[in-house]
């Protein structure tokens, strides 16, 4: 056959499968590529300029982008609104320095200012210093706290007090009031000792402005680090940017919940999904009559992997959340209407409509699996007395447990990154409380979450225009790839194992 | 010629009920509309071993497939006939088939261990059984695999997967596994076709020891092995019974000239 064709089929019939591989892989890696320098970004320390145009009535600091280019983007802040503004103009080689003494300084809402210079408690700035003196608003702040929670259980009482009708003049009314006066003034000595820590910061137009160190957060000095210290920084940022709160308000924050939020519904998901689908399979594999309505079901569920996800999303809001969960509020949670409990978009109803998303892949999945175990095992064991439910459970299914875990590493796959069907089921762009807390029944099924899929979306269509959105868009992106990523190879190496033990056997 | 006469094994027409494990009367088997076997009628004496002879694909593993009801697993199967196992009628509906499988045990063609270990690969019918505690189990299981002839090779990794054994130990694992339910009949689909010849000796003396309260019946296409192993041999010819008597009456004068053709190795 060979020998008989010319030179080109021969030359075709080799490389363009090997080209079409080579491109493949070039495109999978330039995005993979994109996504990480792309998102690293958002981590790393950017130089702070000064910057002189004609527009500035003096001198300002501003981070710079795209320099070099007939415009360019800067973020420069404003010391007079103490903000970050944006603008774009051409700028020359001589309107832009770099000073070693700019200091940024993150503040605890997330606000950055950039400054030029900056004393505490009237000396210059030394990182020891700086460390005495978060060291000891640390304390004051635990101090407080501390105090806090002596003061919370009086108050309590002193209201039960009230309400049980004791009058004010009764002995024990003014002795729980004297303690909790000398508490309170303990407390707001605490506080006036805490807010003498203070610090003057001098912006770009001279002027200088009194900052309480308890509302700093961090401190850098992008310009006068080193590469280790900005390597270290830059970890310092990714640290936070995963394990901090989101604060909607500031742009710029960390994305926990978003992370939390998604790892859930994944993890919800699959406890939904594995059981049913797994079931379904056996039955239709195992016990189903072979006529026309099983292959009728079968065609059906295949075609199911096909639907736009969107179509689900909808099904779930109408079936689940308007159907099911209004019914469950009337049923269960009557005392809290009009204000609904399961008929509004939750975490539950998410990770339901995904379930249902994910079925048929680990019904075919399953299927498969099933298939390719051998039909003497079945004998054997239905030979040693075995009925048809005890050969399957202890033969057949292990045997099968690698292709069921294909089935979840897929359905996996596909629900961390459908973003479509969850904004309508119960993911947010910002949700005040996570889904899982310390307040009975621990796991709250009914509340909404946040998911990095959705924050993604939102941050393409309706972010503020900071100088991160982007890179922060893109940090999110290479997060989800990293969340899918790490669930995948956890089942694949579980897979490995399975497919390992049993393969011999078949 | 000497062991004919010293042979103490009864005629078939002479055996007494108490002799008979198992007795089939006019047994006719259907795949959808295909006969397999028609009108099949013998006993098969009890603490004996029979062979099953004939060609390939002339019902012998759907005969014995037929005893412990294996066939049922087939959708399209249909059958006419009884079988009658100690007196019962394993067709009956009070019949568990469960049940009717851990007493007749068998042993398929190829060897089909379960994908665990060696020790559970012996305790799986056991365990179905459940109220058995442990230290009955685990002595159940050396039981079984010393009449297996087995236990002198596995008894050190007993709990090291099946696989690891040899064609010859995983078929004389597949015995054990069957015997350690204790059945009364045991079934054997060509036990030794793909073993060495140690191998099959091995098997052939295990059968030897087993037929002393076990009922033994087995398929082979090697003549000698049915010759010198078993008491009674049954030659089937495309769905029928065509000869079943005395091992050595069979090997020695055959009744029918398609018998003596095929031992004699002119067709088949």
């Amino acid at each position: 056959m060979i020998m008989s064709m010319s030179w080109f089929k021969r030359f075709c019939a080799v490389n363009i499968p090997l080209v079409a591989t080579a491109l493949l892989t070039l495109s999978l890696l330039s995005i993979l590529l994109l996504v990480i320098s792309k998102g690293m970004t958002h981590f790393s320390v950017k130089p702070i300029y000064q910057v002189s145009h004609s527009s500035f009535a003096s001198p300002v600091l501003g981070m710079v982008q795209n320099y070099g280019a007939k415009e360019t983007d800067i973020f420069w802040f404003d010391p007079i609104a103490k903000e970050l503004q944006s603008s774009r103009m051409a700028l020359s080689e001589q309107q832009i320095t770099l000073h070693q003494q700019t200091f940024v300084i993150k503040t605890r809402t997330g606000k950055l200012l950039f400054a030029q210079g900056l004393m505490l408690d009237d000396a210059p700035f030394s990182k020891e210093a700086w460390q005495r003196l978060l060291d000891e608003n640390n304390a004051f702040t635990k101090q407080i706290e501390q105090l806090n929670s002596k003061i919370y259980p009086l108050e309590l009482r002193f209201a039960q007090y009230s309400e049980r009708n004791i009058p004010l003049s009764a002995p024990v009314f003014a002795r729980l009031q004297a303690e909790l006066e000398t508490l309170h003034e303990q407390k707001r000595h605490l506080q006036k000792k805490q807010q003498q820590n203070r610090t003057v910061i001098q912006f770009s137009d001279g002027a200088t402005a009194d900052f309480p160190v308890s509302k700093i957060a961090l401190i850098w000095q992008p310009n006068a680090m080193s590469f280790g210290e900005k390597m270290w920084f830059s970890m310092g940022e990714f640290w936070r940017f995963i394990t901090s709160d989101h604060q909607a308000v500031s742009g710029s924050a960390g994305i926990f919940p978003a992370l939390f939020g998604t790892v859930l519904m994944v993890f919800l998901m699959t406890v939904f999904v594995m059981p049913i689908g797994v079931l379904t399979a056996i039955y239709l594999h195992e016990y189903a009559p072979d006529n026309h309505f099983v292959s009728g079901i079968r065609v059906i569920i295949i075609n199911l992997a096909g639907i736009p996800s969107i179509v689900y999303g909808v099904f779930g809001l109408g079936l689940f959340i308007m159907g099911l969960g209004t019914q469950i509020d009337q049923i269960f949670y009557a005392q809290n209407l009009p204000s609904p409990t399961f008929g509004t978009p939750g975490i539950l109803w998410a990770s339901i409509t995904m379930a249902l998303l994910t079925l048929p892949t680990v019904i075919v999945a399953t299927e498969e699996g099933l298939q390719q175990v051998p039909q003497t095992l079945r004998n054997g064991a239905l030979a040693l007395g075995a009925t048809k439910y005890e050969a399957i459970r202890f033969n057949v299914l292990p045997m099968a447990s690698p292709n069921i875990l294909t089935g979840a590493i897929l359905s996996i796959a596909r629900a961390a990154s459908e973003v479509a069907p969850l904004l309508l089921v119960g993911a947010v762009i910002y949700a005040p409380t996570l889904p899982v807390d310390d307040i009975f029944p621990y796991l709250h099924l009914e509340r909404q979450f946040m998911h990095l899929g959705v924050l993604i979306f939102d941050s393409v269509f309706h972010s503020a225009n900071t100088f991160d959105s982007q890179s922060m868009m893109f940090a999110i992106c290479l997060l989800l790839i990293i969340v899918v990523l790490s669930l995948n190879v956890l089942a694949a190496i579980l897979r490995a194992k399975l497919r390992r033990r049993y393969e011999r056997y078949s | 010629m000497v062991k004919l006469f010293k042979s103490t094994k009864p005629a078939l027409k002479k055996l007494t009920a108490e002799d008979i494990s198992v007795e089939i009367s006019d047994l006719s088997v259907y795949f959808g509309k295909k006969s397999v076997l028609r009108d099949i009628s013998m006993v098969i004496p009890k603490h004996r071993i029979t062979s099953f002879i004939g060609q390939s694909g002339c019902g012998k593993t759907t005969l014995i497939s037929s005893m412990n009801r294996m066939n049922d697993l087939n959708k399209n199967h249909r059958c006419t006939g009884s079988i009658t196992i100690d007196g019962q009628n394993i067709h009956s509906k009070k019949i568990n088939v469960a049940k009717l499988r851990t007493q007749v045990g068998m042993v398929f063609q190829a060897p089909n261990p379960f994908p665990m270990s060696i020790y559970d690969n012996v305790a799986f019918g056991l365990r179905l059984q459940k109220q058995i505690p442990r230290r009955q189990l685990d002595e159940a299981v050396e039981r079984a695999l010393k009449n297996a002839v087995l236990w002198d090779e596995v008894k050190d990794q007993l709990f090291a997967s099946a696989s690891i054994l040899s064609g010859g130990q995983q078929q004389r694992l597949m015995i054990a596994r069957a015997l350690a339910l204790k059945p009364k009949i045991l079934l054997l689909d060509e036990p030794t076709s793909a073993l060495d010849p140690l191998a099959t000796l091995h098997i052939e003396e295990l059968m030897q020891t087993l037929k002393k309260n076990t009922t033994i019946v087995m398929i082979t296409h090697n003549m000698q092995q049915a010759a010198r192993l078993s008491d009674y041999t049954a030659f089937f010819h495309q769905g029928e019974l065509v000869e079943y008597a005395d091992s050595d009456k069979l090997f020695t004068q055959p009744k029918h000239k398609q018998t003596e053709d095929y031992i004699t190795g002119r067709y088949g």
